[in-house]
């Protein structure tokens, strides 16, 4: 009994360790990686630049949120942005960043400004999180696990520059790099443990269990592209509606490993966070959440010809 | 988006000792995360005690779903609870020339419309943070400083502050919102007089309004099925 208890045991540990190396450090393909760069990155630019608009009336000399005051809602967290004051200082600095970000989005000197745009994305979070939404974890998520991977290496100027030069480190760039698996891998993670959140808090209250909790998006008159207040006549397409978000957000974390399944839970979850952007207005928590999602896509479905004969098309999606 | 069975692929390259440091980082990593995110809804004593040990990994990276600081609901996507309502924050002062002037936070009309989410934001943040039972000194933060600002960029000395909730209509209501019957019931749940004196801002606030039945004069009474004005714990 005690032998076969450890046999057990140690075929145990060997199928875990065999899975987990496997899971994690494969080497793979970055090609989905370098387009969820630019994806990721013109979003970042998109809202690191609609801030610049009221840079001064947020934290400019008399602005509605200062430093001192708003310090015990901060916590314990950085921003360069908290020793900035002065319009000239605050447009200076902010218009650098975004410097930093469009080339990261670009992907020039990916390695160094993909660091760059996190700081830079970062600190505009830290600064002020009361004006943050649901979109900026989603991002940051992606821009920090992009600093782990050779992002730069499809639709980037880096891959032109080297082209041009026709830089043997190129070929050695394409290769499959362990890197881009655990990118990869962290943000299909970090994706699903998000999205059993958002279900599994979903739980907790009676709203949408009664069926309900859509209406209360519905219903907010000030945000919504479009109004579905109309449905309030038939309730049980808001009931549908509600329990079929719910569904989704509990199933996609656990079906969406499943290579038979995972077409249809991408597919779902489009339509899910579309319907959601059309009834809160929040247009950028969509296009974050698609974004993420594509990390489920295999990179032989993003890769163009590759001039390297033999090259492999490899993934963990 | 692969259907087939996953492919054998390459051998990892990293040698085992790399392998096992860049796992033992992995590990913590994804339990500071999963603590992270568990936390956001009815977090236990040994959960909040772990979120508090990973707190600056976890803050810095904005890594975390749980409110460290304010009991603000900015993930109201994951809630949509009745009481996860929008707020308004009026300001009202005496301008230079003796009129009465009013600054409301979120101003309408801004364009792209991110730009009017954060300031929704804001509002947001001021509206839950006021709790009859909760700290009265964080309930005040947003209010002051939304305040102050305004009054010295128009150079008032004083003015008022009111924090206005708007409530969404039930659903067995909303035919005789449609209709222009009833309107959506709102209620003042903070409202604060204001003086500005150099750079120092004082706060002095009025009775706490949370008590009071949300109805508009004008309206039709307000459902007993409205909710009850209290704010959003995620």
């Amino acid at each position: 009994m005690t032998n076969q208890v450890s046999s057990y045991f140690a075929r145990l540990f060997s199928a875990f360790g065999g899975g987990w190396t496997r899971f994690w450090f494969t080497p793979s393909d970055s090609s989905t990686l370098s387009a969820m760069r630019v994806l990721v990155g013109s979003l970042a630019v998109y809202l690191h630049g609609t801030l610049l608009f009221d840079l001064v009336a947020f934290f400019g000399p008399n602005g509605l949120l200062p430093t001192a005051e708003i310090a015990p809602l901060e916590g314990r967290t950085f921003s360069y942005l908290n020793y900035l004051s002065t319009p000239g200082e605050l447009w200076a600095v902010q218009l650098i960043g975004l410097a930093a970000i469009m080339l990261f989005t670009v992907g020039f000197w990916t390695r160094a400004t993909s660091i760059l745009a996190l700081v830079v994305f970062l600190s505009d979070v830290q600064r002020a999180p009361m004006i943050t939404g649901p979109t900026e974890p989603i991002v940051a998520m992606l821009l920090a696990y992009l600093c782990l991977a050779p992002c730069g290496r499809l639709f980037s100027v880096d891959r032109w520059l080297a082209a041009r030069r026709g830089d043997a480190a190129l070929a050695a760039d394409s290769a499959p790099s362990t890197g881009a698996t655990i990118a990869t891998r962290l943000i299909q993670v970090h994706l699903a443990l998000w999205v059993a959140m958002m279900g599994y808090s979903k739980l907790t209250g009676d709203t949408w269990w009664s069926g309900l909790g859509m209406w209360w998006l519905i219903a907010r008159p000030d945000s919504r592209l479009v109004d579905f207040s109309w449905l309030h006549t038939t309730p049980r397409l808001i009931d549908l509606w509600t329990h079929a978000v719910v569904f989704f957000e509990l199933t996609f974390p656990i079906l969406v490993w499943v290579p038979l399944a995972r077409p249809l839970l991408l597919a779902a979850g489009l339509v899910i966070w579309t319907s959601l952007a059309l009834v809160t207005g929040d247009i950028t928590f969509a296009v974050a959440l698609a974004i993420a999602s594509m990390a489920f896509v295999s990179p032989s479905l993003i890769a163009t010809p590759m001039p390297e004969p033999g090259r492999l098309a490899t993934g963990p999606a | 988006m692969s259907l087939d069975k996953p492919s054998p692929g390459p051998s990892p390259t990293w040698s085992p000792e790399t392998r096992s440091l860049v796992s033992l980082l992995i590990f913590v990593h994804l339990f500071a995360l999963f603590v992270g995110v568990t936390t956001y809804a009815r977090p236990s004593d040994l959960q909040l005690r772990l979120h508090d040990l990973f707190d600056p990994y976890l803050r810095n990276l904005h890594f975390t779903a749980h409110q460290v600081s304010y009991p603000v609901a900015r993930y109201y996507l994951t809630h949509a609870l009745p009481t996860d309502v929008d707020f308004t924050c009026q300001v009202d002062f005496s301008g230079p020339d003796g009129a009465l002037q009013q600054v409301t936070i979120p101003p309408t009309g801004l364009q792209p419309p991110i730009r009017a989410r954060r300031y929704q934001a804001i509002a947001n943040a001021a509206g839950t943070m006021v709790d009859p039972e909760g700290n009265e000194d964080i309930a005040s933060i947003l209010p002051k400083a939304l305040a102050g600002a305004v009054l010295k960029q128009h150079g008032a000395a004083q003015g008022n502050i009111r924090v206005r909730a708007n409530y969404i209509p039930q659903i067995e209501d909303m035919g005789e919102v449609a209709a222009g019957r009833r309107t959506p019931p709102t209620n003042d749940v903070y409202e604060a007089k204001v003086f500005v004196t150099g750079n120092s801002v004082e706060l002095l606030k009025k009775a706490n309004k949370l008590e009071v039945a949300p109805v508009q004069p004008g309206a039709a009474p307000a459902s007993p099925r409205v909710p009850s004005p209290q704010p959003v714990k995620p």
